[in-house]
């Protein structure tokens, strides 16, 4: 069966007699390719096998094997079965919870850090690559632009291109800082969804805005993502590969110091946008009406679950209409001052 | 995942507390090297969760620095008390314990008190001698950046003396 149809490639679910329901990519040959390029993208599928191997880890997608057919026509890569999708479909439904958030981008970075101390680069990080197995644990997947052909830190000019870093637009060249900078642009997108994420209408524009410097600080943020978390995203996208987080082993040690209390859930998709968060048997609900972009308002109060006795209590608001810079200011200040530190 | 242990003897030494401190030597060489130094903190939030994280990456720093033996302090009853912050740094140290054990190291629960109370190492307390410097001379004093690091590499060498005696 069919499950994902890429420019390149075709992944298939399959069974094997072993390891029961499996992935299977393989490389489709394109209308009038000279049949040489061709079997120079098999080979590259065969290598992707060989790089999975060699990071392997729980936090990538475990390889079975490589595969030929008897008339040499097609390389299969067979690799282990994601249940739970990409993270693709997630972003574009909306936003993360902080606390889910938290622990996705720890499991990623644990594979990066396997896939930089194995002496390879990804270059392709990016929430459509992050595939969620049964339980819920991301695997960082697709090493089709994984290289270990790496001099000096820095290897030649390939990745996702709305997730690449100023300096490759600039010297033509990949490292493992640009793949710091594309973990900080997936971390922007699970934790906001791809709303606010400059790429929605395409990756152009995401490229225009990087090349112009100062991409982090144009970023709109949501406003219960507390201010650690920002800081933690706008370093892993500074302009400066330098004063980025220096490795994956400090995105991890930065992530274990972000508060995830409150752990609000955020409906993003219509103009009335809702957080709530349950404790104690009362939830607290907070929503910002956007619906006339000139008068907005925001509410916030809290009232029983379903079963629970108690009234509903009014905590907060813009107390009438506001401009949206007044109403985005107010719900910052609010969800700021309960952030558990 | 056994580590290989004909290539080198690639200790690892824990403090905890109320987070890990690790610091990994190699003695393939002489003087022997550092080859790691880190802190794992238990993440905010769901302590049972951060314990899965703290795991996640402690198994990992053990395969990937290809360690073969790991020296971790045991816990010591307290003579002021026991509170809250001991039991969690107990609970820390359990799943310091399995987790190595988990990754493939020989793992050494060292003693303290018994450590630095035993002639063979003088008669001052482990606290003592990572307080002197005098004692960190020519002793990796340059590359640990600090005390928590300097008492994780001293839990190393106490491991080690313990197995000569």
């Amino acid at each position: 069966m069919l499950s994902n149809a890429g420019h390149f490639s075709t992944v298939h679910e399959g069974v094997d007699p072993v390891q029961g329901k499996v992935a299977v990519k393989i490389a489709k040959q394109l209308p009038q390719e000279d049949p040489a390029a061709f079997r120079k993208r098999q080979i590259a599928l065969l290598q992707e096998g060989q790089m999975l191997k060699r990071a392997q880890h729980s936090n990538i997608v475990r390889v079975h094997e490589v595969l030929q057919t008897s008339d040499q026509r097609h390389v299969l890569l067979v690799t282990e079965f994601c249940p739970g999708g990409s993270l693709g479909s997630s972003v574009a439904a909306g936003p993360t919870p902080i606390k889910r958030t938290r622990n996705l981008l720890c499991q990623v970075a644990l594979g990066l850090q396997s896939v930089h101390q194995n002496h390879l680069l990804h270059r392709d990080i990016k929430p459509a690559n992050i595939l969620l197995d049964a339980r819920g644990n991301a695997k960082l997947s697709d090493f089709g632009l994984v290289t270990d052909q790496i001099i000096a830190g820095f290897a030649n000019f390939q990745g996702y291109y709305p997730h690449l870093a100023p300096e490759c637009h600039a010297n033509r060249l990949t490292s493992e800082q640009s793949d710091i900078w594309a973990f900080g642009a997936t971390a922007y997108r699970i934790l906001n969804g791809d709303a606010l994420w400059p790429g929605r209408g395409g990756g152009a524009a995401v490229v225009t805005l990087v090349t112009q410097g100062g991409f982090a600080k144009q970023l709109d943020w949501l406003p219960h993502i507390p201010r650690e978390w920002r800081t933690f995203v706008k370093k892993a996208l500074h302009d400066d590969p330098t004063k980025r987080h220096e490795s994956a082993a400090d995105l991890l040690s930065a992530l274990e110091r972000l508060p995830v209390e409150p752990d609000w859930e955020c409906n993003f998709t219509t103009p009335v946008v809702r957080w709530t968060w349950e404790k104690k048997g009362r939830i607290h609900e907070v929503v910002w009406d956007r619906t006339d972009p000139a008068a907005q308002s925001w509410a916030a109060r809290t009232l029983p679950c379903q079963g629970s006795s108690g009234r509903p209590h009014t905590v907060d608001g813009s107390g009438g209409p506001v401009t949206f810079k007044e109403a985005q200011a107010g719900l910052e200040q609010f969800f700021e001052s309960r952030v558990v530190r | 995942m056994e580590g290989d242990r004909s290539v080198s003897d690639r200790w690892l030494g824990i403090k905890v507390a109320d987070k890990l401190f690790l610091v990994a030597l190699d003695f393939s060489t002489d003087p022997p090297k550092v080859i790691g130094e880190l802190a794992i903190a238990v993440p905010k939030g769901d302590r049972i969760e951060g314990y899965v994280h703290v795991h996640n990456r402690l198994r990992d720093f053990v395969i990937q620095n290809k360690i073969t033996d790991v020296a971790v302090a045991a816990s010591a009853l307290s003579q002021g008390g026991t509170g809250l912050g001991h039991l969690k740094a107990a609970e820390l140290r359990g799943v310091t314990l399995f987790t190595c054990k988990f990754a493939g190291a020989t793992v050494h629960a060292m003693d303290m008190a018994a450590v630095s109370r035993n002639k063979a190492y003088g008669e001052r307390t482990a606290k003592q001698y990572v307080d002197d410097p005098n004692y960190w001379e020519g002793r990796f004093a340059e590359e640990l950046s600090n005390k928590d690091s300097k008492f994780a590499a001293y839990t190393i060498e106490a491991a080690r003396k313990s197995l000569t005696l």
